[in-house]
């Protein structure tokens, strides 16, 4: 069987990612986030790009420092060590460089990208309802949701609808906290405005069932789009010669987000073989044909952490704050032009930029799987 | 197979100390079942037959599976004091016969 | 934990076992909220803080669990992060994303501990943009993080509690976009349920001044109760609406117990405590 392509970092970004492409981010926060390739993407200077991921954002921070970001679709753009809000990022949509930011959920992208990943044509969410999340829709607004005249779509990775919402076909039968014969719901939740003799009231509560979006009476449900862009890129700890990836630690929304581009690159602290994944399968969470690329790349999340591996370097998010905060456009350009843009490799990037004792001083203990600090945090026990 | 991009020679043995970690994370994982196991035949110490056989497997039926268990703590034991063994000739310091008779138990 | 090290920990830190801090203030009352609560979702900072304090005290069956996918950790070193591995340590289960907000819908979210940039009246949250969506080109616009989780445990949540630091800009009559839905907001007083949430509605607001709850007619946030030294007049001029007063009471000051719950077990390293409240000045009286 023809595995996946093992390729270094620069030829992996220079065959698979082009101006424009449609790139989905892994990782989550400060947490398995593929930096090594974004890195690389900044020193190849390919831009106009139209990102996405599920709760950034150092990636995004670097790319849109870098002027890279043309269109931004994410629930979440916070950056540790003191940003609320990333900063690079937001001057870069404040100001118009990142043309178009679409919003959803953690809940509904998730689905989004389970659509993705299962080749479905949509999955229903009982959240995002209500809110502005549905009244706003950027790219609709931007007229990228149509069809060409010849009935192409006018972006593969825009779809037609933003949401959709419908009435539960089967009346809310499925809703929890719901009926049972022999006793009650034993779920936690207590609240279920369609069926109030599940929260023990009696009918002369019932309320009169909503006619938001469809415009008739019934269980409101929205439906979103499968999230399919050109190429998802993962760091896992692990991948086999043949491509089966094990993720250890948290899997964030890797799982899911994997499988859902048309290409997967997959980076890795080291690639083994076959036997060390194989003799315990149900550890591993991608299987062989779903992975088009590995690229071994050691320290390849820096700064964010790595389970078992590294920690995350609380002290790069700190200086980053310091470094940019209320500063301007140029400034924040020109700290990702000298810290990243200017290193010839990654390797010369973590030699020169960080040095091999920091990079080894955040070896995770075996017990902890990240690397406890008693100076930094608290006194620990 | 290492990306090569001006790889310094000191990230060669990177790979090398991913691997050990490996290991070292699975030993690390199974202390509870070592300490549970300890436990409960520490328990068994002193007391009677009829006693032990409530906590233990003491009938022949049981000789087979734990013949197998044997076995493979055998191999594992000798497979990590050949591992330690020639560790040790390349880090005498850390891997020395003094060092691990000092070390903790599990 | 004994008297000696509580001594020791007060001596090296410069406090008192019967005077608390703003913030040591603000993870007691939000811990009292949690009273009797099973399964919460909770970030990181105050509400983890409270919540470690509340399994500790009032909520003794209390499930963490964070939106990242980490059920039920046993949290040694905060974490700064929902998906920093602090955060995961002795877990009981590691999924996804998915995967807990999937709980939460199949009924396993009773309480959703929030914060927002702006909170209105009927405790609905932005947390997305100030000065319109749209970018307007008069420099308004200003982008926040955004929804992240907290309008899925809004929409999925029994109760959601909110932090906020108690300024009249973050409590505005109507919020400048609709990130997570609490109480009412439609034109015709349409409630969430209108829009389709079928499960909630409750929301408190446990702001750094006091703590608000909706009146149970018109669903508009009311102060119900003032911390020890705050003025109810002073919450009223820095709330964004005709806030009610008239049947607020004191907030039972933190006990010398809570305290020392919160010193010595919770964060013992003052890693979040030892913090200023955002946009107060350090009180520390009694």
């Amino acid at each position: 069987m023809q595995g996946p392509e093992i390729l270094t970092l620069s030829e992996a970004v220079h065959k698979y990612i082009h101006p424009g492409t449609h790139i989905l981010f892994g990782g989550f926060t400060l947490l398995r986030r593929p930096m090594a390739l974004a890195r690389e993407i900044v020193r190849q200077g390919i831009g106009e790009l139209f990102v996405t991921m599920n709760g950034g954002t150092v990636v995004e921070e670097m790319l849109a420092g870098a002027g890279l970001i043309r269109w931004l679709e994410s629930t979440y753009l916070g950056l540790e060590g003191g940003m609320p809000v990333a900063y690079g990022v937001r001057l870069a949509i404040e100001s118009g460089e990142i043309e178009l930011v679409e919003d959803y959920s953690n809940w509904s992208f998730a689905l989004r990208t389970v659509a993705g990943r299962y080749g479905l044509p949509f999955m229903p969410c009982l959240g995002d309802l209500g809110s502005d999340l549905l009244e706003y829709d950027s790219f609709g607004r931007a007229g990228l949701r149509e069809r060409e005249k010849d009935g192409s779509w006018k972006h593969p990775g825009i779809p037609p609808l933003k949401y959709a919402v419908i009435d539960d076909p089967f009346s809310g039968w499925g809703l929890h906290p719901r009926q049972y014969r022999n006793g009650p719901d034993t779920c936690a939740n207590r609240t279920n405005s369609y069926f109030q003799p599940a929260c023990g009231r009696g009918p002369e509560d019932n309320r009169t069932w909503p006619t938001a979006y469809t415009g008739r009476p019934g269980v409101k449900v929205a439906l979103v789009p499968p999230l399919l862009p050109e190429v998802s890129v993962i760091h896992a700890q692990r991948v086999a010669l043949d491509g089966t990836v094990r993720l250890e630690g948290l899997p964030g929304p890797d799982i899911d987000q994997a499988v859902c581009a048309r290409v997967l690159i997959v980076t890795c602290e080291r690639i083994c073989r076959p036997e060390e994944l194989r003799r315990t399968p149900e550890q591993n969470q991608i299987a062989p044909h779903n992975v088009t690329a590995i690229v071994e790349q050691p320290f390849g999340a820096y700064p964010t952490a790595v389970p078992n591996y590294y920690d995350y370097d609380y002290a790069w998010f700190q200086n980053y704050t310091r470094q940019v905060q209320h500063r301007s456009m140029e400034a924040v350009r020109g700290f990702w032009r000298r810290h990243v843009a200017g290193t010839a490799n990654e390797w010369a990037y973590l030699e020169q930029q960080v040095g091999r004792e920091r990079l080894l001083s955040l070896i995770a203990d075996a017990d902890y799987h990240y690397r406890p600090d008693p100076e930094r945090r608290d006194g620990g026990k | 197979m290492a990306g090569g991009d001006g790889k310094p020679d000191w990230a060669e043995g990177l790979s090398f100390l991913w691997l050990l970690k490996s290991i070292e994370v699975n030993l690390v994982a199974i202390k509870p079942q070592f300490q549970q196991a300890l436990s409960l035949l520490q328990k068994c110490k002193g007391k009677e037959e009829t006693e032990v056989a409530k906590i233990l497997p003491t009938q022949e039926i049981f000789a087979a599976p734990l013949r197998e268990i044997a076995t493979n703590m055998n191999n594992f034991a000798a497979s990590l004091a050949e591992l330690q063994e020639e560790l040790k000739k390349i880090y005498p310091d850390v891997f020395s016969a003094e060092w691990r008779a000092g070390r903790r138990k599990v | 934990m004994g008297d000696r090290d509580y001594e020791d920990y007060l001596k090296r830190w410069g406090l008192q076992a019967d005077m608390w801090t703003s913030m040591e203030l603000l993870a007691v009352a939000t811990a009292r909220e949690m009273a009797g609560s099973t399964f919460a979702f909770i970030g990181t900072g105050l509400p983890l803080l409270a919540a470690s304090l509340a399994q500790r005290t009032v909520a003794p069956n209390l499930t963490v669990i964070l939106e990242s996918g980490i059920v039920g950790p046993e949290i040694r070193h905060l974490p700064i992060s929902v998906a920093d591995p602090r955060a995961a340590y002795r877990a009981a289960t590691l999924s996804t994303m998915l995967d807990v907000f999937g709980m939460a819908c199949r009924g396993f979210c009773t309480l959703g501990v929030l914060g927002a940039a702006e909170c209105d009246r009927y405790g609905n949250l932005n947390s997305t943009a100030l000065g319109g969506y749209w970018r307007n080109g008069e420099n308004r616009h200003l982008r926040l993080a955004g929804s992240g989780g907290a309008n899925s445990i809004a929409s999925l949540a029994d109760r959601i509690i909110v932090t906020m630091v108690h300024e009249k800009r973050r409590f505005p009559v109507r919020v400048q976009y609709l990130s997570s839905v609490a109480g009412r907001r439609g034109p015709g007083a349409e409630d969430r349920h209108h829009y389709g949430l079928f499960r909630g509605g409750t929301v408190t607001v446990v702001s750094d001044l006091g703590i608000l709850r909706p009146d149970p007619e018109t669903g508009v946030l009311v102060l119900d109760a003032y911390y020890p030294g705050v003025d109810p007049e002073f919450i009223r001029a820095n709330t964004g609406w005709e806030l009610a007063i008239d049947e607020a009471t004191p907030m039972p000051p933190p006990t010398a117990e809570e305290l020392k719950v919160l010193r010595l077990q919770v964060d013992p390293g003052r890693f979040y405590l030892g913090r200023r409240v955002k946009g107060r000045k350090e009180d520390g009286k009694k």
